[in-house]
């Protein structure tokens, strides 16, 4: 199963690099086409795929260390800090190259001032983190839909980065990105045993020798800093986060070291498919926001597999 | 072209019994023709980015017009660019004449100048400025060579004017071939695209929509495209006015000296 | 020498007190806490394990607890809460390994490991349930699995708090008499006094956060259990008694 998910995530890349606006034969390209495929499309894809493995691994990362079958980047205010610093940042009109910096700059705001709140005597409280990440939604939400109001030369703008989608891709974007993907998946994927104890009660948890605390901790940090540069590349990307992690459970169990693997594989191919889509769909060269296609997509297989599969969602 | 003559004759002959005497101007691009056809003193408001008639009051912007400071100026005349931020709703509530400046081509532009001069009445002043608009397009020089034209409109996330944009017929009036990229005033585009099109010229306006852009010719994903570059002013090229007809005299010198 | 060392453990919480002055517990006593609800049996448990952060000294083996890092904790004693929960659809075989990991090396289990769960199912009749989702278990059921879980763990000492609850008659006295049979020390707070007083050999009585009494099975009287309890407690026959059979 694995192996062959693998070979479907392959040829789905590959397939993924001669769809678009423009049609390129594969085999006998034109230097344009060659050019194309090599200094636009091929980044794009790969791009989408890093993307997509970042959002599912930090939702099937969320899910587990806060113990919320609904937390993702949203939940956890991670996303919306991060898109508000990108807003006030076009808003403003400060040079475009800084727009991901200063949205990864509020995403870590965003994400301290949520692990503060989330903090009592030390000690994290998911339940609290949630409700913590909600509000700090609803504040950056506030703060956004004022600099749409008040900066209404850059609405649409705004309103377009809202929705997500591939702006600008060149390759040092794309390793910097790889990088921190990697990083993070071999952190976790070192700690999958241990993740897998959070999913017990903490005092079980504890008891058998995790500092509950601490993993908690690292785990949400990480996960955050991973939606944080991915949101402040590609703007909001909805659902991937969200729905893929549910749909590897399902699929292949809850154990970490599955999961870890799956939600980031299958989240790759969800992007690298809907941008595949939001490339193609309109004739001519003009896009589809990503972020409706992952959204479409992802919540009608969510749909299909809450009818047929729930029992191997969640139980809590 | 039809058109336009049918409207400048409806003009000469015309006996319009109303004529407004208080404007209020919530389309941005229309401020242009009302000052042109020397109608400024009856403007009594007007949105926040409208330069012109300074004794005139700002009633909210195009996108968010504020109802009681209209309906307190009480105006006969409402010059509206759609009904997408001014509702049919928000039109019942105020007694006035409605008027939609909607130019999407240069003699759209004409057109509805003579439209709105009947009811203004200011009909010789019409004739005068549509003769003076007319007579810029005769100074065209023509292009053997005709440049192949995009137009970003923003940098992040790349969006181009389409052809439902004046941008379009300027440059077509201008001697130059728009690429078609959809029917649309504006949209969301591909990098790519723009490469497959080999456009030879790309045209990038700075302004409020598109305030700090790098240039293009520096983006790493142009590297490849063999163009010039032009960068506008956004707010001389995006309004459909008399202006509109100054864009084309320039970009027609241009592509005339681009040429040679 | 003294495996479990209690000294002037002082904890507060509201206008909760939990105070006891000196607790010894030798290795292999099978220890039952007695006590009214909210008398503090819980909360003594969660302080001994370290949940809880108390004034006083608790010593293992002579080392103090607040020394010993957590991973180490965790060879030395295991603990079964009175809610153990699993969020998530992990299979039964899963949660039992999860028993394994204090004793894993680097990020995954060994076959070893892997024997010893399935050992341990077998032994709480459970091999027929090991690849259902625990989620989907009756109450009992996963009581027995979390159980199995923790015994897998291999601690010298295990925490077991009402480890019967939700338990049926005939898997209580399955696991009282496993239990019984086992070298490891057992400290159990348990609401059955006649349970308890068939299985355990010591009993620590509880009341508003006070050790009232510190016994051996055969002094356990009923009059220490009427000043426990508030209520009348007398010696007689059972209207029915129970054997495993």
């Amino acid at each position: 199963m694995k192996k062959l998910l693998i070979l479907i995530f392959v040829i789905t890349l590959a397939t993924s690099c001669l769809i678009g606006s423009t049609a390129i034969n594969p085999f006998s390209p034109s230097p344009v086409e060659r050019d194309i495929l090599l200094g636009l499309r091929l980044p794009r894809v790969l791009f989408s795929a890093v993307i997509g493995a970042m959002l599912g691994l930090s939702g099937s990362v969320y899910q587990l260390t806060l113990k919320n079958p609904l937390a993702d980047s949203f939940t956890t205010g991670a996303a919306s800090s991060s898109a508000l610093g990108a807003v006030l940042a076009i808003a403003l009109g400060l040079p475009l190259p800084l727009v991901p910096l200063i949205a990864l700059g509020t995403g870590l705001i965003g994400l301290f001032t949520v692990y503060r709140l989330s903090k009592t005597n030390g000690v994290i409280n998911p339940v609290t983190m949630i409700l913590a990440g909600v509000v700090m939604n609803i504040v950056a939400s506030a703060v956004i839909s004022f600099a749409k109001y008040f900066f209404e030369d850059s609405l649409s703008s705004i309103v377009f980065w809202l929705m997500g989608g591939f702006f600008v891709v060149d390759w040092g974007k794309l390793t910097l990105c790889a990088v921190v993907l990697l990083f993070a998946y071999l952190l976790f994927a070192g700690k999958a045993l241990q993740l897998n104890l959070l999913a017990l009660d903490e005092h079980s948890a504890q008891s058998l020798g995790i500092n509950v605390d601490r993993l908690r901790t690292v785990a949400f940090v990480v996960a955050t800093a991973l939606v944080a540069v991915a949101v402040s590349h590609t703007g909001i990307i909805g659902f991937v986060g969200l729905i893929v992690p549910h749909v590897s459970r399902s699929l292949f169990g809850s154990d970490m070291h599955n999961n870890l693997f799956f939600s980031s594989l299958l989240g790759a191919l969800l992007l690298v498919l809907a941008d595949a889509a939001s490339r193609s769909i309109i004739p001519g060269g003009a896009e589809l926001p990503v972020g409706i296609i992952t959204a479409l997509l992802g919540g009608v297989f969510f749909l299909y597999l809450l009818q047929t599969r729930r029992e191997r969602f969640w139980h809590g | 072209m039809s058109k336009l003559l049918a409207a400048l004759l409806l003009l000469l002959f015309s006996t319009s019994s109303f004529a407004a005497q208080r404007i209020v101007i919530l389309a941005p691009a229309a401020a242009d023709i009302i000052e042109k056809l020397d109608a400024s003193e009856m403007v009594v408001g007007k949105t926040r980015n409208v330069e012109e008639f300074p004794q005139a009051q700002k009633v909210g912007s195009h996108i968010r017009p504020n109802l009681e400071l209209i309906t307190a100026l009480d105006p006969d005349l409402l010059i509206i660019s759609s009904n997408k931020f001014f509702s049919q709703e928000m039109a019942k509530k105020i007694d006035a004449e409605l008027f939609y400046y909607t130019p999407e081509t240069l003699e759209e532009i004409l057109q509805q100048t003579s439209q709105l001069a009947q009811l203004i009445d200011r009909k010789d002043q019409a004739l005068k400025l549509i003769g003076a608009q007319w007579q810029k397009l005769k100074r065209l020089e023509p292009i053997k060579n005709k440049p192949k034209v995009i137009y970003e409109i923003t940098e992040v996330p790349l969006t181009v004017a389409g052809s439902k944009n004046i941008i379009a017929d300027i440059i077509k009036a201008a001697g130059g071939i728009f690429i078609n990229t959809g029917h649309r005033k504006m949209l969301r585009f591909n990098p790519e695209a723009i490469l497959a099109q080999k456009p030879n010229l790309y045209i990038w306006q700075v302004g409020p929509m598109n305030q700090a852009p790098s240039p293009p010719a520096e983006r790493g994903q142009y590297r490849l495209l063999q163009a010039d570059y032009l960068q506008v002013d956004q707010l001389q090229f995006s309004r459909a006015n008399t202006r509109s007809f100054d864009n084309v005299l320039e970009l027609n010198t241009y592509f005339h000296e681009r040429q040679n | 020498m003294a495996e479990l060392r209690v000294e002037n453990l002082q904890f507060s919480r509201d206008d909760f007190r939990l105070q006891l002055d000196m607790v010894e517990i030798k290795s292999g006593e099978k220890v039952a806490i007695l006590g009214e609800n909210g008398s503090g049996k819980s909360t003594l448990l969660q302080l001994l394990c370290g949940l809880l952060q108390g004034h006083g000294t608790i010593s293992y083996n002579n080392q103090s607890l607040q020394e010993i890092p957590f991973n180490k904790r965790a060879q030395l004693f295991s603990l079964l809460p009175q809610f153990s929960e699993v969020i998530f659809p992990f299979c039964v075989e899963e949660v039992v390994l999860f028993g394994r990991f204090p004793h894993a090396q680097g990020n995954s289990f060994s076959d070893e490991d892997k024997k010893l769960s399935e050992q341990q199912l077998e032994k709480l009749d459970l091999l027929h349930l090991r690849k259902r989702q625990f989620t989907q278990l009756s109450g009992g059921e996963k009581r027995r699995v979390m159980l199995a879980r923790v015994l897998n763990q291999q601690a010298p000492i295990i925490y077991l708090d009402e480890p019967n609850s939700s338990l049926d008659i005939r898997h209580t006295l399955e696991i009282f008499e496993l239990l019984g049979g086992r070298n490891e020390t057992v400290i159990s707070p348990v609401h059955d006094i006649n349970l308890a007083e068939r299985f355990f050999d010591r009993f620590l009585l509880l009341k508003h956060g006070r050790l009232l009494a510190d016994v051996t099975g055969d002094q356990l009287t009923p009059e220490l259990l009427t000043e426990t309890y508030d209520v009348q407690v007398t010696c007689g026959t059972a209207a029915f008694t129970f054997q495993h059979q």
